[in-house]
């Protein structure tokens, strides 16, 4: 019987966590503007956005107990991320193209390949996750890919990033022969011999 | 009671680390090498790990005293994936049950975390599949194992608790899922399935076809948005399962075939059939446990 009530406090306390993972993001969502809910209940969402994170065990030292326990069971238990796949609205797709000045002088442009379909789906993700906003993390994941990319090609002097998104027509343009199109998001230079990187920004 | 829900989701979720790791086995050494290029992805993954804590399971944790052999690291990385892979065989098969869904659970974790850059929703599902599969009494009555070793089911009620928590945690998603499609303006006009079909590397079929198939799309979205948050709802009554359960299996494998993720719509399948496909697990909730 008390294994049994154990039990069930386990279970309680682990959807409890899906459930807190679950809200924050649909209220953070809601409080950065995102999805339909109307501007005054947006703005009430982010004093609720506050009190949740205030709450989190994030904001508790890095080495609490708590949070690292509890951080280190939602990962164990795969319950760590949302569950808001392409919502509220599918994401604007990201474009990394590659341009390579060789040490002859000529230029050549590539585009980040992966090895098998699964592969191209975990990097597309990458892309998605890391270069749509401003920041060191997209600097690393760019700096990365710029590696591999000179990897390939060691006679490399210079690999310049450029990240575009791409915007495709609607359906009913498309059929009337419309193009997709591509806006400039941002560019980095990576220089591998002095490993010194300048970034570009639009 | 029966625990066939607890041998497909063993069977399925073999199936799905043995495809991860022949999915993977091209690219193995260079994801998880940590000398493979200026920023290795394993370093830069374990590097974020560590901020967010020191407990989850990493490839590192498994290289580092592995090391202290004499062994090179590409050598212990192939050990790591073939360790893996036999765990997910010995799940389909149905032998030493607890010990590979344990191994699979804790490698495959492992290997996820240390190339967390580069996950995707596939694996959050297989992890949280193997978690629940580890922590279920295994073995269960149609593995390998406990037909040669005539291994009694241990503890009936058990098997309906674990049943009972997948139940309830694919409900949480579903609703979660489709409450965050249903606040976007852009599924109930169909603009979503076209961007989303279209978009690289999901643009599968000619975005002509689809095109020309327009006015399908308000409604394709429209439904996948009632679908996924009526799940909660719809799914428990007798009457109603068998629908939801059908339009969800069906939602997944059409996401499989039409957006190219052969293995995210496999999961959700494997998970939604273990969880509703078979009878209800009220037996948890009786007093005395019930004789097979």
């Amino acid at each position: 019987m008390r294994s049994r009530q154990l039990w069930i406090a386990a279970l309680a306390m682990h959807l409890l966590l899906v459930l807190a993972v679950s809200c924050w993001d649909i209220i953070d969502l809601a409080a950065r503007g995102r999805t339909l809910v109307p501007a005054p209940i947006a703005s009430g969402t982010r004093n609720i956005a506050h009190i949740m994170e205030s709450m989190s065990p994030r904001q508790l030292h890095r080495s609490n107990p708590i949070r690292q326990t509890v951080i280190g069971y939602v990962h164990a238990a795969g319950i760590e991320s949302p569950y808001s796949y392409f919502a509220p609205n599918v994401p604007p797709t990201l474009q990394v193209v590659f341009e390579i000045k060789h040490r002859d002088h000529h230029v050549s442009h590539k585009v980040p390949s992966a090895r098998s379909a699964t592969d191209q789906l975990r990097l597309s993700a990458l892309i998605d996750r890391s270069v749509g906003e401003q920041g060191l993390w997209r600097e690393v994941v760019l700096q990365m890919l710029a590696s591999s990319i000179w990897e390939d090609n060691p006679d490399a002097v210079e690999i310049r990033a450029i990240v575009a998104s791409r915007t495709f027509p609607g359906p009913s343009e498309f059929l009337q022969g419309a193009q997709e199109s591509y806006d400039f998001v941002c560019s980095y230079n990576f220089k591998f011999d002095t490993a010194q990187f300048e970034n570009v920004h639009p | 009671m029966s625990d066939a829900w607890l041998a497909l989701l063993r069977v399925g979720l073999g199936v799905e680390v043995v495809l991860y790791c022949l999915s993977e086995r091209s690219g193995w050494i260079d994801t998880f090498s940590s000398n493979s290029s200026v920023l290795s992805a394993r370093r830069v993954s374990e590097a974020l790990l560590s901020l967010e804590s020191a407990l989850i399971p990493r490839v590192w944790w498994l290289l580092k005293p592995a090391s202290h052999l004499g062994l090179r690291e590409a050598t212990l990385l192939w050990m790591l994936w073939s360790v893996l892979l036999l765990s997910g065989l010995l799940l389909i098969l149905g032998l030493f049950c607890r010990p590979a869904a344990v191994t699979a659970w804790l490698l495959h974790l492992a290997c996820v975390k240390s190339s967390d850059i580069f996950a995707y929703g596939m694996d959050n599902f297989v992890s949280i599949g193997l978690f629940y599969l580890m922590l279920s009494p295994l073995p269960d009555s149609y593995s390998v194992e406990s037909r040669i070793w005539k291994i009694r089911f241990r503890d009936v009620r058990m098997v309906g608790f674990f049943q009972r928590a997948l139940q309830l945690h694919l409900c949480i998603i579903y609703f979660f899922s489709g409450l965050a499609k249903c606040l976007g303006t852009d599924w109930w006009n169909g603009l979503n399935i076209w961007a989303a079909v279209t978009r690289p590397p999901f643009n599968v079929f000619d975005p002509m076809l689809i095109a020309k198939w327009r006015f399908l799309l308000p409604a394709v979205g429209i439904t996948i948005c009632l679908i996924e948050i009526g799940y909660p709802i719809f799914i428990w009554p007798r009457r109603t399962r068998s629908i939801w359960l059908t339009s969800v299996l069906a939602m997944h494998s059409a996401i499989g075939i039409a957006m190219g993720m052969y293995l995210f719509g496999l999961i959700m399948i494997i998970l939604n059939l273990a969880a509703f496909g078979s009878t209800n697990p009220s037996v948890f909730y009786q007093n005395d446990p019930v004789k097979r």
